[in-house]
């Protein structure tokens, strides 16, 4: 049974009590935060308050849902009204949003228990989270090594059971990546099937928020509370929302796995292709056939990613100027020297960076080179999914190239950085969804993430595969050591 | 390889109101050119006649009703700026 | 202007649309709240905010393309225009760029009795900015108020095709009648409904190439316009004839000073960096909404001038006064429908009351006379129960008073007298006191026929009706 289901199963018993089980969750946080920094803010009254109305709630037996009284955490790019909301980076240090993300008032309405924000890379722009300006997170499995990012606070925090879940979001991998590198599931949903009003934009044609969880089960849950139209958010569709749950536990006898042969080799670490291989051969065992396919535009991937992601940021990153909220910088001057001020004050150079190459790929005379040329390239990375999607149910990958790295061995080399991304940014490209479930350990006991890519708003398959491959293998059961899971 | 000259990424610095020290500029240059220089692989597909995907597949035009939905948070969004004079954000005089 | 040179004009007028909420959030457009309160996170630019597209809007600008004969394109698209400014929340202005909403239309206008086509090149939806005002409180800072930010504009560019400020003046307000018209744009030039920028540039006559332009900005009446219009061809043309050369740049006109100022600034040269807005899906819109929309635009000027002087028999030139402007029309039809005598409230209209707004430059808007008010003074008239002398002089009272014509003519006493015994006695009684004259007038001296008929309008204080009179009195002196 879930983590999700179990507690559920003692909260309706009256076996445990939402407050309970916050106060125990807030205690390990106290304990375990200062050494992972998974955190950034805690909301200890604010979580208690939630805990007690969800305790209110099932004795009045009013509208309780898998989630009511469950404690969760958000990654700190996503607007809880009341919390504040910094990106990790100096330019919201003190930014306080007038309202919640349209995900967050689904997850409160369904009674769950917000514990407070989580670290990641400054405007989720990273791979490893130690572009936090406001410190990095540890891995919970080796703390020299990092979480992966940019929802490392949110992978780390699940991971050492410092809540039972959290939201993430997913621009290039920044879900599945951290998922894999602290072995636990990440879902990133399909462009559009999840709003993105209150998510602080990094790349609006590719920012997607999706849960971040012990197991499938969970993912599916959790899904299933944030996702459907909204009114707010004119990139998220207005279609049915199917039951996520649906077809968890049925076999997956006959389903078509693609293998994509551009995932696996030159670049890829051997004892990560092995234990995907394993897995691989596992699924083959509970009956699915596997399919070999070409994704002949995938080595195009990560650099269309940092062509497009960048640009849409240099735009999005334009309001932060001092003006309305944010940092504004102390030194007087001209309103041209304000700006500057402000904004170099405020972010950190990774965001620095991004904005600069953002900015000059959409700068006369160099559109059609850069910009337009990556969103050709795109449409011809969508393409070959959608051919590979004519045969197969789902393709499965790695979702890294490799496990965990050890903090700062790639700080300086921002383009080691951003092959990190190499298995996870074509899916966000595409608009598909995919999930990260855990498949093995390396020899230093270092989590593989397994990677699952569906075809669009087809989560439901996806869940299916990544279930009956989790249920039919212990690496769920693997926790991080000394952090008293289990005990 | 891709090149920035110090007077490009000024002017980019510039367009992008970030504020760059000679030495920082110099730094972003020639990372920048790396980047570039990778991404610039794509000039390795031909992409003739290819639309280019501005938008994720699917979407559908999307409407509001014309209709008042006032927002109760004026007043907390002019709380939250750094320098507000009565109620009106204020900058150094623009020149006009 | 030197003959020599021709200048080459072309505007580009931003029309504010008449929706009660903004273009992409639902906050009011009500001009004259407090300074931010009409204002949200999508407005204000909060993190983490998304613009959702005001379908009226949309409508409101295909009517304008509808109406100005322009192609709707099924699917254009929102892009972001990058650039800093205090009033610009979000660092970009959403607005069509390369795919524009509307594509290649016309507008027909009059110049010195002559019809001229003005190519419309396009029309497209932008969200307006906020407002920075330089001048309260410390001279040190401004002053930003987002109220206005996010409220729909549409651009309207014209072709080149523009040859004087004349015509520029003409096509604007050809332009401004139109939007009106269609209810879309109140046309409010002071308050900012309505502005205009001009792109201007001069060439030797018969000279097939432009010549460098430049942009005018801040031409927010008829008269900034012309003015600044007349000015900078002047200005151009000395530039050239003393062999320099134009310099392409933004000027400011300052009314003040009546010159144009250069808005050259230290700050980098604008690159707008535009890029398709990926919040905002295509703009699709189907044969079906723009059937809807054209089957419920209202009667345009070009088909009220045809009904004017087809069913109403009016004169092209009244015709075309009449339609300048929609409340005019308006005025005009509501009168006809009191009194059927549309020549006649034709000719009141274009001289006794526009002759008077133009004398004393007062504006349509705060007339006082109503439309039935007037169609009861012209029935008066045409009922014989005032003459039209003295209908001019009950007019003169309603301009100023807004009082119906009855009523004054009641208290006055200005009805006409046209009891013809009442007139018989008085002309016996005139022609008993001036036998003189009736002598000399049965001997021949027939001109003298004013005169009596004078002293008998002296005698009603003009009250008598003429007609009646001059047949009473040519009755009584050939009689004997």
């Amino acid at each position: 049974m879930s983590r999700i289901r179990t507690l559920q199963k003692q909260l309706a018993a009256g076996t445990l009590t939402s407050v309970a089980l916050t106060e125990r969750y807030l205690a390990r946080i106290r304990e375990y935060n200062p050494g992972l920094h998974a955190y950034l803010h805690t909301a200890e009254a604010f979580a208690l308050e939630l805990a007690h109305r969800a305790d209110e709630r099932r004795r009045n037996d009013r509208d309780v849902t898998p989630l009511t009284g469950i404690p969760l955490s958000i990654k700190d790019v996503m607007h809880v009204h009341g919390l504040p909301t910094t990106c990790a980076s100096k330019i919201l240090e003190h930014f306080h949003p007038t309202y919640h993300a349209t995900t967050v008032a689904r997850l409160l309405d369904a009674g769950a228990v917000i514990l407070g924000k989580t670290n990641m890379d400054e405007f989720a722009m990273g791979a490893s989270n130690e572009h936090s300006a406001y410190g990095a997170v540890r891995n919970p499995w080796d703390p020299a090594r990092i979480p992966g990012g940019s929802s490392g606070g949110s992978a780390a925090a699940v991971s050492a059971d410092l809540c039972v879940a959290s939201l993430g979001s997913d621009t290039g991998g920044s879900i599945r990546q951290p998922a894999a590198f602290c072995g636990i599931v990440g879902l990133k949903p399909t462009y559009g099937r999840v709003s993105r009003y209150g998510l602080v934009a990094f790349a609006s044609s590719l920012d997607q928020i999706g849960p971040m969880t012990q197991s499938v089960e969970d993912a599916a849950l959790i899904l299933q509370q944030i996702a459907g139209h909204d009114p707010a958010d004119s990139t998220a569709r207005n279609i049915p929302v199917p039951d996520f749950s649906a077809r968890l536990g049925d076999e997956i006898a006959g389903v078509r796995i693609g293998i994509p042969e551009e995932y696996f080799g030159e670049g890829i670490d051997a004892p990560v292709e092995a234990t995907v291989r394993t897995a691989i051969a596992h699924l083959e065992s509970l009956g699915a056939t596997t399919v070999k396919i070409h994704l002949p535009h995938t080595r195009y991937a990560v650099p269309c990613y940092y062509i497009i992601a960048p640009a849409e940021a240099s735009a999005n990153l334009a309001r932060y100027d001092g003006v309305r909220f944010g940092h504004r910088a102390a030194a007087r001057g001209n309103l041209h020297d304000l700006y500057c001020a402000s904004r170099s004050e405020g972010f950190g150079p990774e965001v620095t960076r991004r904005i600069m190459i953002g900015t000059y790929v959409l700068s006369s005379g160099y559109y059609d080179a850069y910009y337009k040329k990556a969103q050709q390239v795109r449409t011809l990375i969508a393409r070959d999914f959608a051919e590979a999607f004519t045969q197969v149910d789902v393709i499965c990958t790695p979702t890294t190239p490799h496990v965990a790295f050890r903090a700062g061995e790639r700080l300086d080399d921002p383009l080691q950085m951003y092959l990190a991304d190499i298995c996870t940014s074509s899916c966000n490209l595409a608009g598909l969804p995919g999930i990260s479930v855990p498949c093995g350990v390396n020899a230093d006991g270092m989590p593989i993430g397994l990677q699952l890519l569906g075809r669009p708003m087809d989560e439901v398959t996806l869940l299916q595969v990544a279930y009956a491959y989790e249920q039919s293998t212990s690496w769920h059961r693997h926790h991080p050591p000394h952090y008293g899971i289990g005990a | 390889m891709a090149t920035i000259t110090a007077e490009t990424l000024q002017h980019i610095a510039a367009l992008a109101r970030l504020g760059l020290s000679p030495a920082q500029c110099a730094h972003y240059a020639e990372e920048c050119a790396h980047i570039l220089a990778f991404v610039e692989q794509l000039n390795g597909v031909d992409t003739t006649g290819i639309t280019p995907m501005d938008h994720a597949d699917h979407l559908e035009t999307v409407w509001r009703e014309d209709r008042l939905a006032p927002s109760t948070q004026a007043d907390a969004i002019l709380e939250g700026a750094p320098e507000r004079e009565h109620r009106f954000f204020i900058v150094p005089q623009v020149i006009a | 202007m030197t003959t020599a040179y021709e200048a080459i004009i072309g505007l580009e007028v931003h029309a504010q649309l008449l929706t009660t909420s903004k273009l992409f959030c639902g906050c009011s457009t009500a001009f004259g709240a407090p300074p931010n309160s009409n204002i949200c996170p999508v407005c204000t630019g909060q993190p983490g905010a998304l613009p959702v597209l005001n379908q009226r809007a949309v409508e409101f600008a295909i009517r304008a393309g509808l109406a100005l004969h322009c192609r709707i394109a099924p699917v254009s698209l929102f892009a972001r225009k990058n650039y800093f400014y205090p009033d610009l929340p979000k660092g970009y202005q959403i607005s069509q760029y390369d795919q524009p909403l509307c594509l290649g239309g016309h507008l027909d206008i009059s110049c010195d009795g002559e019809a001229k086509r003005i190519t419309i090149l396009r029309i497209h939806m932008e969200e307006d900015a906020g407002k920075s005002t330089h001048d309260i409180g410390q001279a040190t800072t401004s002053h930003v108020d987002l109220n206005r930010a996010c409220v729909p504009l549409i651009e309207i560019v014209s072709g080149p095709d523009l040859r004087s400020p004349q015509e520029a003046g003409q096509y604007l307000r050809a332009l401004r009648a139109i939007l009106m018209y269609l209810h879309i744009c109140d046309g409010n030039m002071e308050e900012g409904s309505l502005r205009c920028d001009a792109n201007i540039s001069i060439r030797p006559k018969g000279s097939t190439v432009f010549g460098t332009r430049t942009e005018l900005k801040n031409l927010n009446s008829f008269r900034f316009l012309e003015r600044a219009l007349a000015y900078e061809i002047e200005r151009q043309i000395d530039v050239v004839s003393a062999g320099g050369t134009v310099v392409q740049e933004t000027l400011l006109w300052d009314e003040k000073r009546g010159r144009t100022l250069s808005m050259r600034s230290k700050e980098e040269a604008h690159d707008y960096r535009y890029f398709p807005d990926p919040d905002l899906p295509p703009l699709v819109v189907d044969d079906a909404m723009i059937g809807a929309i054209r089957a419920a635009l209202p009667e345009l000027p070009e088909a009220k001038m045809a009904r004017y002087t087809g069913e109403f028999g009016l004169s092209a030139y009244d015709a075309r006064v009449l339609t300048s402007e929609k409340a005019l029309a308006t005025f005009f039809e509501h009168a006809v429908t009191a009194h059927r005598a549309p020549k006649k409230i034709a000719n009141w209209i274009t001289t006794e009351l526009l002759g008077r707004l133009n004398a004393r430059g007062e504006s349509f808007e705060s007339l006082r006379i109503t439309p039935p008010q007037l169609a009861g003074l012209v029935a008066l008239v045409d009922e014989g129960t005032i003459s039209g002398k003295m209908a001019k002089q009950v007019f003169d009272t309603m301009y100023a008073t807004g009082e119906a014509p009855q009523a004054i003519i009641a208290r006055e006493g200005l009805s006409q007298v046209s009891d013809s015994a009442a007139l018989e006695t008085m002309i016996d009684e005139l022609l008993a006191t001036q036998s003189a004259q009736v002598a000399a007038y049965r001997q021949g001296k027939t001109n003298l026929f004013g005169f009596f008929v004078g002293q008998i309008m002296k005698k009603t204080a003009g009250r008598a009706n003429p007609a009646l009179v001059n047949a009473l009195l040519r009755k009584k002196l050939e009689e004997e």
